[in-house]
């Protein structure tokens, strides 16, 4: 990684899984910048791929696939030739509803196609792609050409050919350009023909979904218009709440992916999230969130109006509670981790670091780099990822696909196995001359696909009880000299570094924090506490893993851009870990009531 | 627009909302009730320890729905409607000689973290919350700053008339109600209208890129103050943009676009005559590919002609240094580059340009002819009505300008122009015909000794510097279309001496720097004696190989 640019205002973090009600919540748009080949970008839901033998009807696959052949045919006979192509289209309809109080504050529907093309010239051996070290990176375009290209909603030929044949030949520029810098780089250097390709051959796939159903056909707005005010309107109860927003997003996204060694696939995808978000004013003017998220692939998988109003009803009760919680200060000790904000924290700490690309970038720290059949984790855990998974308990998981962005068939991978390290995330980016994809390459439209992280699971083969994960606690505590540990009960995300020019650490934000004291006092929720520290400290002290299991929904943002991931995992003990103080948000108490139809 | 707080929300693409206009004068009184209410209580009830309590508190609600249409080849790229609702927030802390803005240029405040966006829909409570926690964080800062102004005063041991400061004007109270009148959008047929004029291209497949894009914003607009002013009135305003790009055959990008402003579509050009026109664009990029540009930088006398001429009177006229609208900013040493505030103000009563000229505001004028005049109004954002006509150029010299109840001056008067200049008309005493000034044209060129005079004719891009440019032949008056090129530096200066303007008078709507949509009515040319031109260069990749051909050739 090159030395950061650090842009006023914006926060540069190296990658970071949200739930997607932190985006909204706190109204801060992150925008990362990450690697040689930086990319900036504005997350939202657009991204993917799909499959089996187009029908005749999905004029749009003929119509892309007519085009690259006949790309292909011309540039593969250009004096740089190129000698793979991809187009990549996601045809999207979504709808956007955002309620305040109880009011409707946006409400809107709309439908986009978007096309993405990467072209590679040279061979699979050495590309336009080739890594290089951060001195020979200076001059050399990034892939991407034109960026993501706006293409007709409307099956017309000519106007869609145009789109793809001024974005295939943008790209061919850019990649042909890059190839020439490397290849009179790598001749500088004298080198033999690099040993480890810079994209591996994989089999061509062949898959397309039935022609998919509108978004009008599983989504009635107006319904879900009266839903989200009706969902909002309970914040009103409270005068001290300042914040309490429900935001609803909806898709339906057919995604095509079509490469010149044969692969055709369309993906029907859909998704419904709701995020809910709420803030109190405590006493001393600190602004305090909690947040709520459900998702489901349809909105009629979505929690009944009970259920959600029971949860923001006791979120407004929990934004009471905290209003008077004491801050809590910087500490170092013994801690639990809830299910979900474990699987928060193996993402951050653990996910990231078996991302295959990273082991041969060489700005990155490469944590587990030659340590496969090592012990990485305690003996006692197992964890795989695996994006074939459309639930885990029962519970709707979004990291699932069919085939990744680089066309590549999903499928399961078992990364560690009674703690010992056995395999790495991968996508098309090879770590050494025999390895493969195992169906992980993937990325938000216009970014180029890289190895990332889908359903994760972590399981125990040695369960305890909460009770007993609650007494080992204590135990630590008192060994510790501790009057207490803490709980970590909610979490709304966190991020991490892996690159080697920062320091590696990992910051979790829990929402809903308790003190568990040793003398046997009640628990005591505090605020203000981010959990922070670095990754191989910490998997030296994962105690224990508890008999439940939960599930955190989310979106990971990283230098492909932002892709929908899970996190499952026990609640896990662990023995120290460290806290620091959150950013403080002041905000003065009004000087009128709040308007409202019971005053 | 001096307004203190200004929140949008989000414009975002999307379907209409059904059900959108049947009630509509049912949803705009719930606003205006909402309104109204606030305002009440926040001037009767609002109080912020240790500070004083504002004298003067308006709102303001934008509430309209927004079409975009995008096509390009015949093809419709996006198509939606949003609808969408945005509210300002004034209020003022101290009394109508010195406040919280009288020693302050940034009038703005940061939104604070319980801020609450407007409902779309007719909600009392939700526009009444909307509006209570912008007037909290608004008068919070409006208080503090007053205070602070105070002691700026009490430190510097000045009296008020001493040191440079603005006021708030006081002006009469006006009341109108007049909502907008049920608009139904034919969607279908303005797509279709996009997609129609986007296919003319598809003849032209040595364009780099068209498109053709339509936005139209209907709705009604809201305000009401503390002193008694309540105004609701339609808004309206419809803007088509056809673009399109080529090569040279050295690969130098050229560009020509039209762009026409309406208050509703059905103001736009019939299908066949914008077909027509999009077709005379076309080929005129097409002559454009071979055309020669300009050799060397061109400084002599220039005729205006068309849109062009409306373009060169609203530069100069709207400049950021020299403008008809009065500044309001306070002169302040602490401020990076103060004489940036200087404008015309000082310049009252004197000439600053040709005496053949004189200049007046009309913001009451709806027509030209049969031309619509968009920028037209008859009361501004703040409530205050214009005069039908206001004299800003007499014979050259400096009347008046436009100001809103912002104050700064000796001498100005809140007259209305909050919203912008409205409708400018430009007129001459000495006119003459048209195809003579192109042999006064001619005739200033020889005496100058040029080998050549210029004309340059209608073209939108002009706000950003570029001209449509045709050489004219001394000898044989021949005229012969070059290269787009760049105006450089037109000022004031440039109209001071001016060598002849056409009798006939034109209509052109177009943007002023500061954004705001004004209305000219101009002559129908105009020749200025000192204009500088120079050849436009653009960055451009040579000689770029084409493997593939562009699928519109096959």
């Amino acid at each position: 990684m090159p030395s950061p640019v650090f842009p006023i205002l914006f926060q540069i973090e190296r990658d970071k899984i949200v739930a997607p009600s932190a985006v909204i919540l706190t109204g801060r748009i992150f925008i990362m910048l990450v690697g040689p080949s930086s990319r900036y970008y504005i997350s939202l839901l657009l991204l993917g791929i799909a499959s089996r033998v187009f029908g005749q009807d999905d004029s749009l696959a003929v119509i892309l696939e007519s085009e690259l052949n006949r790309e292909f045919a011309g540039l593969k006979k250009a004096p740089v030739p190129a000698y793979y192509i991809d187009y990549y289209v996601d045809d999207i309809e979504y709808a956007t509803l955002n309620s305040s109080f109880g009011s409707l504050i946006q409400s809107s529907q709309n439908k986009n196609r978007v096309l993405a093309t990467r072209v590679r010239v040279g061979d699979y051996q050495f590309d336009n792609t080739h890594p290089v070290s951060l001195h020979e990176s200076a001059g050399i375009p990034p892939q991407g050409g034109m960026g993501p290209v706006m293409l007709p909603v409307e099956n017309n030929r000519l106007a869609i050919q145009f789109g793809l044949w001024q974005a295939t030949q943008s790209e061919y520029r850019q990649s042909a350009e890059a190839y020439k810098i490397l290849r009179n780089s790598l001749a500088r250097r004298d080198s033999v023909s690099p040993r480890v390709a810079d994209f591996s051959k994989e089999p061509a796939s062949v898959f397309a979904d039935p022609a998919a159903k509108p978004l009008s056909s599983f989504f009635d707005r107006s319904t879900w218009e009266e839903k989200v005010k009706k969902y909002s309107a309970p914040f009103l109860k409270n005068p001290d709440l300042i914040e309490g927003d429900v935001s609803l997003q909806v898709t339906a996204e057919r995604k095509y992916f079509l490469s010149t060694e044969g692969t055709k696939i369309v993906q029907n995808f859909t998704s419904a999230y709701i995020n809910i978000s709420g803030s109190i004013r405590a006493a001393d003017g600190d602004i305090v969130p909690l947040n709520l998220s459900y998702y489901a692939p349809l909105p009629s998988g979505l929690p009944s109006d009970e259920k959600i109003l029971k949860d923001v009803e006791d979120m407004v009760g929990m934004l009471s509670q905290l209003k008077t919680a004491p801050l809590a200060d910087p500490y170092s000790g013994p801690a639990i981790l809830l299910a979900q904000t474990a699987g928060v924290f193996f993402h951050e700490i653990f996910g990231h670091r078996i991302e295959g690309h990273r082991l041969k970038n060489e700005f990155d720290g490469q944590t587990f780099k030659g340590r496969l059949n090592e012990h990485v984790l305690p003996k006692t855990l197992n964890v795989f990822f695996d994006p074939t998974l459309r639930e885990v308990g029962g519970k709707p998981v979004n990291g699932y696909y069919r085939y990744d962005d680089e066309g590549v068939k999903s499928q399961r991978v078992q990364v560690v196995e009674n703690g010992i390290l056995r395999s790495f995330l991968m996508s098309r980016t090879p770590l050494d001359k025999d390895s493969h994809s195992n169906g992980h390459g993937r990325a938000s439209l216009g970014a180029s696909p890289v190895s990332r992280q889908s359903n994760l699971v972590v399981e125990t083969t040695k369960a305890v009880s909460m009770a007993d994960l609650r007494k080992m606690l204590v135990k630590e505590c008192r060994k510790q000299g501790k009057p207490y540990g803490y709980f970590f009960k909610e979490v709304v995300g966190g991020f991490t570094v892996t690159d080697r020019y920062n320091p590696n650490a990992f910051n979790i934000f829990p929402t809903v924090v308790y003190r568990i004291y040793t003398d046997g006092r009640p628990d005591e929720l505090v605020r203000g506490v981010d959990m922070i520290g670095t990754p191989l400290a910490m998997f030296a002290e994962i105690q224990a893993a508890a008999n439940d299991r939960d599930t955190f929904i989310g979106f990971c943002g990283a230098e492909s851009g932002s892709v929908p991931v899970s996190a499952t995992a026990p609640s896990l003990f662990v023995r120290r870990i460290e806290t620091q103080k959150k950013p403080r948000q002041h905000q003065e108490t009004t000087l009128l009531a709040r308007p409202s139809s019971d005053r | 627009m001096k307004f203190k707080f200004l929140i949008k929300n989000g414009l975002v693409l999307c379907l209409l909302l059904a059900n959108s206009f049947t009630h509509a004068q049912e949803s705009e009184s719930v606003i205006l009730k909402a309104m109204k209410d606030e305002l009440k209580r926040s001037m009767s009830d609002i109080r912020y320890e240790g500070h004083d309590r504002p004298f003067f508190i308006s709102y303001g609600i934008t509430d309209i729905k927004t079409f975009s249409a995008y096509a390009a080849f015949g093809a419709m790229i996006q198509s939606g409607e949003v609808g969408s609702r945005n509210k300002s927030v004034r209020v003022l802390v101290g009394d109508y000689e010195f406040n919280d803005e009288s020693l302050d240029n940034n009038l703005f405040s940061d939104p604070a973290a319980n801020e609450i966006q407007l409902p779309l829909d007719d909600d009392y409570f939700g526009i009444r919350r909307a509006l209570w926690t912008t007037t909290d964080v608004v008068y919070k800062g409006a208080a503090q700053k007053y205070k602070k102004h105070q002691g700026t005063l009490k430190e510097q041991n000045k009296q008020l008339k001493d040191i440079p400061h603005r006021t708030f004007a006081k002006v009469p109270v006006f009341q109108s109600i007049k909502p907008a009148t049920p608009y139904v959008l034919d969607k279908q047929k303005w797509e279709s209208y996009c997609r129609d004029v986007s296919a003319v291209f598809k003849a032209y497949p040595e364009f780099e890129s068209s498109d053709v894009m339509m936005n139209v914003s209907y709705g009604s607009q809201y305000f009401i103050n503390s002193e008694g002013t309540v105004v609701v009135k339609p808004y309206q305003l419809s803007v088509i943009q056809c673009r399109a790009q080529i090569k040279t055959t050295k690969g130098e990008p050229v560009f020509e676009n039209i762009i026409m402003y309406a208050t509703t579509p059905e103001e736009f050009p019939p299908l066949n005559q914008m077909l027509a026109r999009t077709k005379e664009l076309a080929e005129k990029l097409m002559y454009l590919k071979t055309a020669n540009s300009l050799d060397e930088e061109y400084s002599g006398p220039v005729l205006f002609l068309g849109s062009s001429v409306a373009h060169i009177f609203a530069g100069p006229l709207f400049s950021f240094r020299e403008s008809l609208v009065s500044s309001n900013a306070i002169v302040n040493t602490a401020e990076f580059r103060p004489e940036a505030a200087a404008s015309l103000d000082a310049r009252i009563g004197k000439v600053i340009i040709d005496n053949n000229i004189s200049i007046k505001a009309r913001p009451l004028l709806r027509k030209f002819r049969d031309n619509t005049l968009v920028g037209s109004y008859e009361v501004d954002d703040e409530g205050v009505v214009p005069r039908d006509e206001l004299v800003l150029v007499e014979k050259g010299v400096l009347k008046d300008l436009l100001n809103d109840r912002s104050l700064t001056k000796e001498g100005q008067t809140a007259n209305g122009h909050s919203s912008g200049p409205a409708v400018i008309e430009i007129s001459a005493d000495k006119t003459i015909p048209l195809n003579a000034l192109k042999a006064t044209l001619i005739e200033a060129a020889k005496k100058q000794g040029m080998d050549f005079a210029i004309i340059v004719k209608g073209n939108a891009s002009l706000s950003e510097g570029m001209a449509e440019v045709w050489k004219v032949n001394l000898e044989t008056g021949e005229e012969v279309l070059l290269r787009s090129a760049q105006l450089t530096g037109v000022s004031l200066k440039n109209l001071r001496r001016i060598g002849g303007l056409a009798t006939g008078q034109q209509a052109c709507t177009v943007q002023t720097g500061d954004g705001s949509v004004c209305s000219f009515i101009v002559p129908e040319a105009v020749l200025l004696d000192d204009v500088d031109i120079r050849p436009l260069t653009l960055p451009y990749l040579e000689n770029e190989e084409i493997y593939v051909q562009n699928p519109l050739k096959n």
